[in-house]
């Protein structure tokens, strides 16, 4: 086979897979896996090898055969689905793989012995290009199946079974042959069908409605659960009276739609479930020197007073004291700013900072619940939903109780005057044509056929009340690093004396051993120079770096470094020296984005005020000011909590906020504020207290959402104005005694099906206007 | 250490069931074309009583149901199921009794229609020991794909699966409940139901049929074969799992559209349209699955012979179940029924659907059997091209004959009176039509003999590779060892299953008896409306045993165009002791309905010896063979047993005197047709007699002057 | 016309059966994943060679 392989890697893969028999893999599709890029280490599984963290990520485990749910991420088309479900190929301890391809998850059945266990299969996996993505958050739910999603499918089941046959033998009804009913027994058996649906579909709906008057509140259950219940209740009488054929092709309709509504919003919710536990940032496994041992615990484990030994690239796990050696600390998790923050011996550290260079011992003073990160987390601004405002929909069913109810005595009261009889007929009448079925209807599907739209183009809402939550903003704030700049996209500029090539060689050499953002950017900027192998490199953690090529010496890092004492350094500044000669320095800026200006621009045409918040000095201010223009507020080094203080203030003063950021450090801000939305250059990027995610490439069209998302307030409008006049051309009936079987029958389906008809397709027309997509 | 399971895929069975295919497809196309030239030349028949129309149109119906399709049906399945569950079928020797007693009802099908057993029910035409051999063989069917559904490998059960358990599962209860019947000879049964009931279950059980055996099945081939042949999943699983359920909910209820304007309940036919019609969106729903499973496939389509097979079924499948549900809107109803447009109608399903389906899989199935190359792509794409046009050459004319025909039954001219009162015009006008029907068939017919000689010369360049190994690991029974240990005494204990299913198989015997217990009076009854005379009943023995319901149908419908042309329309009360019903789904010629009275009865013997003498132009075939034969009265007292148990009023103790009543009968006859100058030795023996008396007999009931004396 | 009423009835325990069929498959999660069934169609046998030489193969 000619397989031309992207790299070693790949390659390795190759050989793996061929000799187990699987190279079918490479037939399925044109490119198969994915480069393997991503180097791994064996270590970084260590932690498995705790039975108590094994135990903790079974799902099953019986004898030795276990069973466990992973999570692959690297899984991304049938070639994949074909290697690991033949994984047993490879090593005969696995026993069987099923893939979950939409879930990107796998379940693994292995027979562990001496040799294989736990880690063994996660390196496995590892080897052959899928690693396993194990966060913290497996371990405090090892089942996370959904068990409701089921109920819904169940009642779902048997409302279309019962609407179905019900309508059926309601039709020698509609069609005047009044003989087959009796003959037949027909009411019966609709009774029989419908009595079921009334425990196991209907009963939610009432439920709802019972715990909302027990809150003291209307929503808009309330009059669908009076709806169903007259329904049924007249039904039966009817039937059993035999006054009547009954209602109950309408009731099992009714439930039938209301269900289809309720599952069309949880698919939705499913698909663009993207609420991540921050934990799931956090590294999983901690090592613990005890008495000079050294142990892989779990994060769970770490007590007060433990030792940690933090490797390079590792995140602070929890707030402590550096105890040994020099932590070269980068917040930009937290603050969101590149900076390095050199911390020495007894200094304070806080949790969720990344280790950049050597080693160091910490000592923990918090255990992982407790850490300032997590309290961040736990402030009262982020319990919980934001439960701003009441929904638009119960609003609008407190009203319309009221209403109903009022025609209802209306009715009554008019037909006790002028004819008993009809009374009764006329009152539940009204009840049952009421009931806002089709008005329940029209947000959900409205909402998530937004939702869809929007989550196509990488826009994605946490819910469906957020698109409701869009309409009063007037206020944008803007964080700076990685919202308005481009995530680790560096301008990279050199001034100095002129260095040859063999110089860039050195320069690129020496910035490939540090991991160091700015030696990163140098380095990637020289991307096209060769690479030399130096000598005696040695790191000055939070200076700068040297080595060696023959005699020739080659330093980089911060004017102190250089020259000893610190200079005026505005910006981002590497300053070079060869053969201790100093040779120029290069500046370091992080790029922003394309078509900001216009993005402004826009929006102030648009009616919104602008602001832009940053942790960051004001050093790059000129740069900035010209691309948000004069009009904008920039405030410079706030701190998480004044900028969450300013939206406070701004909303106190009545504004509706949208603030954007990036990151943890503007959780608070985020959580605070009307909206809160993440820009991300990755979707599965962390995203904690938002209500919105766009990608980074999108950001530019906010103007374009935002004028998408104001104006399908006006669908539902629309939609709600459809259901009442859906409601008026029943009650008509209803009122004046005349509501038979089948104007209720033709009615309620009817308005329900163009209800959702209208919803998606005025959503999506005003989506296409809207110019999203060009 | 344990880990995959290694086992063999069979595939002889899935060859064996390939070759019964191809070659019933071959057998049903050619009694199909020979029907088809009869109808523009009657003398096509030879003269021989065994392959006239009336008998060869069931055998063809039934050669390309179960014969063609029902064979293509299991070759899919079994191949598809075996893979889909990673496991070989249950059982080697279900999977052999199964091949073998298929052929076996086939040709047994094929040795009793044209000797004239039939119980004349559309596609259930098969006498009462084949219908036991057929639910026999079919439980071994159901007993082998249940019994490899509950020993797989793979937990989930792909939506093709369900198509076929549907399958299973309808057609078992549509067989049993449609031929509830009571033997009176070797081969002959008397329906349980009579009538409008009887007609009522027969179209209950046709449109399934349809549903359950052309359809679903089909379906569940498609969404194996489709991807497959495609290289790409179906567009949306998710769509077909909601496709399969809205079917399966919608499908069972259709039935009675076939009824529309006849004597069922108004309510039951407006049932049957309504739900007729709510079954475009699960139709179109499958259809558009599978048309979008080949997007950005395209340029794959313009090559690959099999994908374009596949396209035109499912196009066919589109166009089929949209037409459907149309023609079950009264309206047109009113239009299309009794007409061609029918038989177009089924042909865009069966010919373009289940026949270009079927192609495309055997094409793509047959190298893989052999383990080579097709033989010739470019015959291939020959066939497909002959399919396609034969295709439209079939249906176009047959569309257009329709549509002539019922405009012509119904014109009225300005005098109000019928403009083609003579139903012979309305057939020699549309004559043309049906000779290029015969020139569509033959280029199809064509295209399957270029398939055959395709997949002979495949077979023969490879070799059948009888067994494929494959392997995957046992299925793991979440927390608990119990399954693994049942599905191991399944395995272990294939007789057990087989004695249980026979307990099961007793107790659907015994529910069997349950209905008799329903056979109900509740008719409306017409006072006048009597009994059949023993003479009768062998007459109308005689009808179904020639067919002549193929042609003829008994029911007039209330149009003006049809009483004025037949008489009073039909009441469903005068059919209380039709069994079976005779009411028809074609006029190829005249309805029946009210036919007795309406000619002398020498006409009668004149017509069916040589129709042409008295219809000139006609295109029924002479039944000279009426004239010799003579009538076997030997069950007619069992008969009469029988309908007695049934509750048909004959006094007690009738039986034993039948006989002599049919001879008095007879006698009376043949002394009239003397009289008219028909002279011939022992006349009053003779089969044309007793069927002269049965059309005598027709629709006179409630007519105020019977012109036929009635004896008693 | 009990014909009809027993149609009905019989037609309803087969829906009956059906509904079961249905609970029974959502129950066993047969729905819970509903892309990856499709997408393991594609894989085709013969695409696992047989290797011979892997002494540890059973």
């Amino acid at each position: 086979m000619n397989t031309i392989f992207c790299c070693e890697g790949c390659a390795t893969v190759y050989e793996l897979l061929s000799s187990a028999g699987l190279s079918g893999y490479y037939a399925l599709n044109e490119q198969p896996g994915s480069s393997l890029k991503k180097t791994y280490s064996d270590h970084q599984f260590d932690v498995f090898d705790d039975e108590k963290v094994v135990s903790k990520i079974l799902e099953f485990q019986e004898g030795n055969i276990c069973k466990v749910r992973v999570s692959l991420p690297a899984i991304h088309c049938s070639s994949c689905i074909f290697l690991l479900e033949n994984l047993e190929k490879i090593d005969g301890h696995v026993h069987q793989v099923r893939v979950d391809f939409l879930k990107k998850q796998a379940i693994i059945t292995f027979e562990k012995d001496d040799q294989f266990a736990l880690k063994q299969l996660f390196i496995l996996l590892s080897r052959i290009g899928y690693p396993p993505d194990i966060s913290l958050q497996d371990l405090k739910t090892t089942a996370n199946k959904p068990k409701g999603s089921n109920r819904l499918m169940y009642q779902l089941g048997l409302a279309g079974f019962v609407f179905g046959n019900v309508m059926l033998l309601s039709f020698p009804e509609y069609l005047g042959f009044e003989e087959a009913r009796n003959q037949f027994f027909l009411g019966y058996i609709n009774l029989a069908l419908a009595t079921p649906l009334l425990f196991f579909g209907g009963a939610d709906f009432i439920m709802s409605a019972y715990r909302a008057l027990k809150a003291k509140a209307l929503n808009i259950d309330v009059p669908l659960a009076i709806g169903i219940i007259t329904l049924y209740f007249r039904s039966a009488f009817e039937i059993i009276t035999n006054s009547g054929e009954g209602y109950f092709d309408s009731f099992s309709g009714l439930i039938f739609f209301l269900l289809i509504g309720r599952y069309v919003q949880q698919i939705t919710h499913k698909a663009i479930d993207f609420e991540r536990n921050y934990r799931s940032y956090f590294p999983i496994s901690v090592l613990r020197r005890r008495n000079n041992v050294f142990e892989t615990i779990s994060l769970d484990e770490v007590g007060i007073s433990d030792v940690l030994f933090i490797r390079t690239d590792e995140i602070i796990p929890t707030d402590g004291l550096v105890s040994e050696g020099t932590a070269n600390i980068d917040y930009s998790f937290v603050t969101g700013e590149s900076d390095l923050v050199s911390k020495k011996t007894g200094d304070k550290i806080y949790a969720g900072g990344r280790h950049k260079g050597h080693p160091f011992y910490m000592i923990a003073d918090q255990s992982v619940d407790q850490s300032r990160l997590t309290k961040l987390w736990q402030e009262d601004v982020f319990k919980g939903y934001k439960n701003r405002g009441v929904k638009l929909l119960d609003i609008f069913g407190k009203y319309f109780t009221f209403a109903i109810l009022a025609v209802a005595l209306f009715t009554g009261v008019y037909w006790v005057y002028f004819d008993e009889t009809t009374m009764w007929y006329a009152v539940t009448a009204v009840l049952i044509v009421a009931c806002p079925c089709a008005i329940s209807m029209a947000p959900p599907f409205t909402y998530s056929n937004i939702m869809r739209l929007l989550a196509k183009n990488r826009f994605f809402l946490k819910n469906i009340q957020t698109v409701e939550h869009f309409q009063g903003i007037d206020y944008i704030i803007f964080d700076k690093t990685g919202t308005l700049t481009k995530h680790d996209s560096y301008i990279v500029k050199y001034e100095g004396k002129n260095i040859d090539v063999q110089e860039l060689s050195m320069i690129k050499s020496l910035c490939q051993l540090s991991s160091h953002p700015l030696s990163n950017a140098i380095a990637i900027h020289l991307n096209d120079v060769e690479s030399l192998a130096l000598t005696n490199f040695i790191n000055h953690v939070g200076q700068g770096i040297e080595a060696e090529l023959l005699d020739k010496k080659i330093r980089l890092g911060s004017s102190e470094f250089i020259f000893g004492s610190h200079s005026n350094q505005l910006e981002s500044q590497v300053f070079l020296e060869i053969d201790r000669e100093y040779k120029g320095h290069f500046t370091i800026q992080l790029e922003y984005r394309e078509g900001l200006k216009e993005l402004f621009s826009t929006l102030y045409k648009s009616g919104f005020k602008v602001g832009v918040l940053t942790g960051d000095s004001a050093r790059d201010d000129k740069r900035l000011r010209e691309i948000v223009g004069p009009e904008t507020q920039i405030l410079y080094q706030q701190l998480p909590i004044d900028k969450l203080t300013i939206i406070k203030e701004l909303q106190e003063s009545g504004k509706k906020v949208l603030m954007i950021g990036d990151g943890l450090n503007d959780a608070g801000a985020l959580r605070q504020s009307d909206i809160g939305m993440v820009v991300t250059d990755k979707t599965n990027n962390f995203t904690p207290a938002c209500d919105v995610i766009i990608d980074g490439q999108e950001f530019v069209k906010l103007p374009q959402y935002l004028y998408f998302l104001k104006r399908s307030k006006l669908i539902i409008y629309g939609a709600l104005l459809l259901a009442v006049l859906y409601n008026i051309v029943g009650l008509t009936f209803a009122v004046t005694g005349n509501l038979s079987a089948v104007v209720a029958a033709i009615l309620m389906p009817m308005s329900s099906i163009s209800i959702i008809l209208y919803a998606i397709t005025a959503s999506s027309i005003v989506f296409y206007q809207s110019k999203i997509i060009k | 250490m344990t880990q995959s399971e290694t086992f063999y895929y069979d595939n002889k069975i899935v060859r064996d069931f390939g070759v019964a295919t191809a070659l019933w497809c071959v057998v049903a196309f050619t009694v199909g074309l020979i029907a088809a030239l009869q109808l523009v030349w009657p003398a096509a028949n030879l003269s021989l009583e065994y392959t006239t129309f009336g008998r060869l149109r069931p055998l063809h119906t039934n050669a390309a149901i179960f014969a063609f399709v029902g064979n293509g049906i299991f070759m899919g399945v079994y191949y598809s199921l075996q893979r889909l569950l990673k496991t070989r079928m249950y059982s080697d020797l279900l999977s052999k009794i199964h091949f073998w007693g298929w052929q076996l009802i086939i040709v047994a099908a094929a040795l009793t229609l044209p000797l004239g057993i039939t119980s004349s029910k559309e596609y259930a035409e098969l006498e009462w020991p084949i219908d036991i051999a057929i639910a026999l063989v079919w439980v071994v069917f159901g007993i082998n794909m249940f019994g490899t559904i509950l020993k797989r490998r793979e937990n989930h059960l792909y939506v093709a699966i369900w198509f076929y358990i549907a399958t299973w599962i309808t057609v078992t209860i549509l067989h049993i409940f449609n031929n509830l019947e009571i033997p009176v000879s070797a081969f002959k049964s008397i329906p349980v139901f009579a009538g409008v009931q009887d007609a009522l279950v027969q179209w209950w059980y046709g449109h399934n049929a349809v549903a359950f055996f052309l359809t679903t099945p089909y379906l569940g081939l498609m969404y194996y074969f489709l991807p497959k042949a495609a290289n790409r999943p179906v567009y949306s699983y998710k769509l077909s799992i909601i496709h399969f359920w809205a079917l399966i909910f919608i499908y069972i209820w259709a039935g009675p559209h076939h009824l529309l304007y006849t004597s069922l309940p108004g309510w039951a036919q407006a049932l049957g349209t309504v739900f007729s019609l709510m079954l475009i969106a699960p139709s179109w729903g499958g259809m558009l699955n599978g048309l979008l499973t080949l997007r950005g496939a395209w340029d794959k389509v313009r090559q690959d012979p099999v994908l374009k097979f596949m396209v035109v079924a499912i196009t066919a499948y589109g166009m089929a179940t949209l037409e459907g549900p149309l023609l079950s809107i009264k309206s047109v109803n009113a239009i299309s029924h009794y007409t061609d447009w029918t038989i177009a109608h089924v042909h865009v399903g069966t010919l373009g659907w289940n026949g270009m389906l079927t192609f495309g899989i055997l094409y793509w199935l047959w190298p893989r059997l052999y383990g080579n190359k097709l033989f010739s792509t470019k015959l291939a794409n020959l066939h497909f091209w002959l399919g396609t046009l034969g295709i439209i050459f079939y249906t176009v004319p047959i569309y257009w004959a329709g549509w002539t025909q019922s405009m012509m039954w119904k014109q009225f001219g300005a005098d109000g009176l019928l403009v083609y009162s003579n139903f012979l015009e309305t057939v020699t006008q549309i004559l043309p039509m049906y000779m290029l029907r015969v020139l569509g068939g033959t280029i199809y017919i064509t295209g399957a003999f270029v398939m055959v000689y395709n997949l002979i010369k495949t077979a023969r360049s490879g070799k059948l590779i009888a067994n494929v190994e494959a392997s995957a690991p046992a299925r793991a029974v979440a927390g608990s060892h119990k399954g693994e240990y049942w599905h191991k005494w399944i395995e272990r204990k294939p007789i057990t299953m087989l004695i249980a299913s026979a307990v099961v198989v007793a107790i659907g015997g015994l529910v069997e008896i349950f209905p008799m217990m329903l056979i109900d009076n509740n008719v409306p009854k017409i006072a006048s409306v009597k009994p059949y005379t023993p003479l009768e009943l062998e007459g109308r023995d005689i009808y179904i045993k020639e067919g002549c319901v193929g042609c003829h149908s008994q029911m007039v419908r209330p149009f003006r165009s049809e009483t004025e042309r037949y008489g009073e329309y039909s009441k469903s009360g005068e059919f209380i002791y039709d069994r079976p019903f005779l009411w028809g789904s074609k006029r190829t010629g005249p309805d029946l309905h009210r036919v007795g009275g309406k000619y002398p009865n020498s006409w009668h013997y004149n017509h069916m010896k040589d129709p042409e003498t008295m219809s000139p132009g006609s295109i029924m075939p002479p039944y000279p063979w009426l004239l010799k034969k003579e009538i076997n009265s030997d069950y007619t007292a069992a008969k009469i047993k029988v309908l007695q148990t049934l509750n048909t009023p004959y006094p007690n103790g009738y039986a034993d005197r039948a006989v002599a009543d049919l001879k008095l009968q007879a006698q009376g006859i043949a002394d009239d047709l003397r009289k008219n100058g028909v002279e011939v030795e022992g006349l009053e023996n003779k089969e044309i007699v007793a069927l002269i008396a049965y059309l005598q007999r027709l629709g006179t009931d409630i007519k105020p002057k019977a012109t036929v004396e009635r004896i008693q | 016309m009990k014909i009809i009423f027993f149609l009905i009835v019989l037609s309803l325990i087969t829906a009956t059966g059906f509904l079961l069929a249905f609970f029974w498959a959502v129950k066993s999660g047969q729905y819970e994943d509903d892309i990856t069934p499709s997408m393991r169609l594609m894989i085709e046998e013969d695409m696992i060679e047989k290797i011979e030489s892997k002494p540890n193969s059973k």
